[in-house]
């Protein structure tokens, strides 16, 4: 992958505001939203991971042509 | 906790005076009985929809590349919040000449006319679905929801703030206007020209200010060279917009349940009235 490190801020860059302003809109409250935002982001990671994890497989045994 | 302060019912369906809203900007109002609301709302969407025509020349949707000039061209748009304005659009200039023709000096003013038009008419929109929503007998309260969205639109946290909900304020406005720094500095401004992403723009148009603010600094200069994180750019300019719409509906449904006297969260509780039964106390202006 190209600049790896820099991909990686971007991609935290952009997890944090989706996952912040997605708790603001469930919590009207900010105490419970920022109690909430670890296991928010926890969350978002897993469940991207569980995508990349898919996507893997499916290229492999459906796209590769090794 | 929900409180339910009034008893009355609504005076209207606020379904059917928003849905009448987004068809003839007014329309809502008329139904609820408020013909000179809907008057001053219809002059003031309808009007800036025809002042960007005319800056514009029509010209909007000739910015989209042939092979995105369909029917539905207009549904993602900011115009499409205004739905006689936008028919009136494609009525009357649709995808433009068969050839093509220089763009007008003032387009870019123009089509930021068009799509604010949409925006407001999402404000009035907000207000007719409060004025409906508010009891009868009582003064009707859409206004105040409807302000705070737009001031929302105008400057990401703005709404919050002016709630009093200032932590969220500042975090909200941290969040939206950095990331569209961010897009614009990835995508060298190339994400600020509605000709160059006409729906990209359309996202980060729901960023209100600080869009219109580096749109205007970059001035829409020429991109000259590879921009190696063009992509990524756009995207992040999007994804701010859409990010402050939740933010904007974040503002408008407290709001709108403080209208109600409906305060799960924010207002203090008195638990002693008679009955056990809590009462909220200065519920967001009740009258």
């Amino acid at each position: 992958m190209k600049d790896p490190i820099v991909h990686l801020l971007l991609f935290i860059a952009i997890v944090v505001p989706i996952v912040v302003l997605s708790g603001m809109y469930a919590d009207r409250t900010d105490d419970s939203m920022l109690k909430a935002l670890p296991k928010r982001l926890l969350m978002f990671f897993g469940g991207l991971a569980l995508l990349i994890v898919l996507m893997l497989v499916v290229e492999h045994t459906f796209a590769s042509t090794t | 906790m929900v409180v339910p302060q009034h008893a009355a019912p609504p005076r209207a369906n606020p379904n059917v005076a928003t849905a009448l809203t987004w068809l003839l900007p007014g329309a809502g109002h008329l139904y609820l009985g408020q013909p000179l609301v809907a008057l001053l709302g219809f002059s003031v969407v309808m009007g800036l929809y025809a002042l960007g025509l005319a800056l514009s020349d029509g010209m909007l949707f000739e910015l989209l590349q042939p092979d995105l000039r369909s029917m539905a061209a207009g549904v993602l748009a900011p115009e499409a919040a205004n739905i006689a304005g936008l028919v009136w659009h494609m009525k009357a200039y649709g995808f433009g000449l068969p050839y093509p023709r220089p763009f007008p000096e003032w387009i870019h003013v123009g089509v930021w006319c068009t799509a604010i038009s949409g925006l407001l008419n999402v404000v009035l929109m907000v207000k007719a679905n409060g004025d409906a929503r508010t009891p009868s007998g009582t003064d009707p309260k859409g206004t105040r929801p409807a302000l705070l969205v737009l001031a929302g639109w105008v400057l990401p946290g703005l709404g919050h703030w002016l709630q009093g909900r200032r932590r969220r304020a500042v975090l909200v406005f941290l969040l939206i206007t950095g990331m569209v720094v961010l897009a614009s500095g990835l995508a060298q401004g190339a994400n600020l020209d509605r000709e160059r992403h006409f729906y990209y723009w359309a996202g980060q148009f729901l960023a209100g200010g600080p869009s219109f603010v580096l749109e205007w600094l970059h001035g829409h200069a020429l991109i000259r060279g590879e921009v190696p994180y063009h992509e990524a750019g756009i995207c992040f300019g999007a994804l701010a917009g859409l990010l402050n719409v939740l933010a904007l509906l974040d503002v408008q449904g407290v709001e709108a349940d403080r209208l109600l006297g409906v305060d799960d969260s924010q207002a203090p509780v008195d638990k002693s009235s008679a009955g056990g039964a809590p009462t909220i106390l200065g519920g967001g202006g009740q009258s």
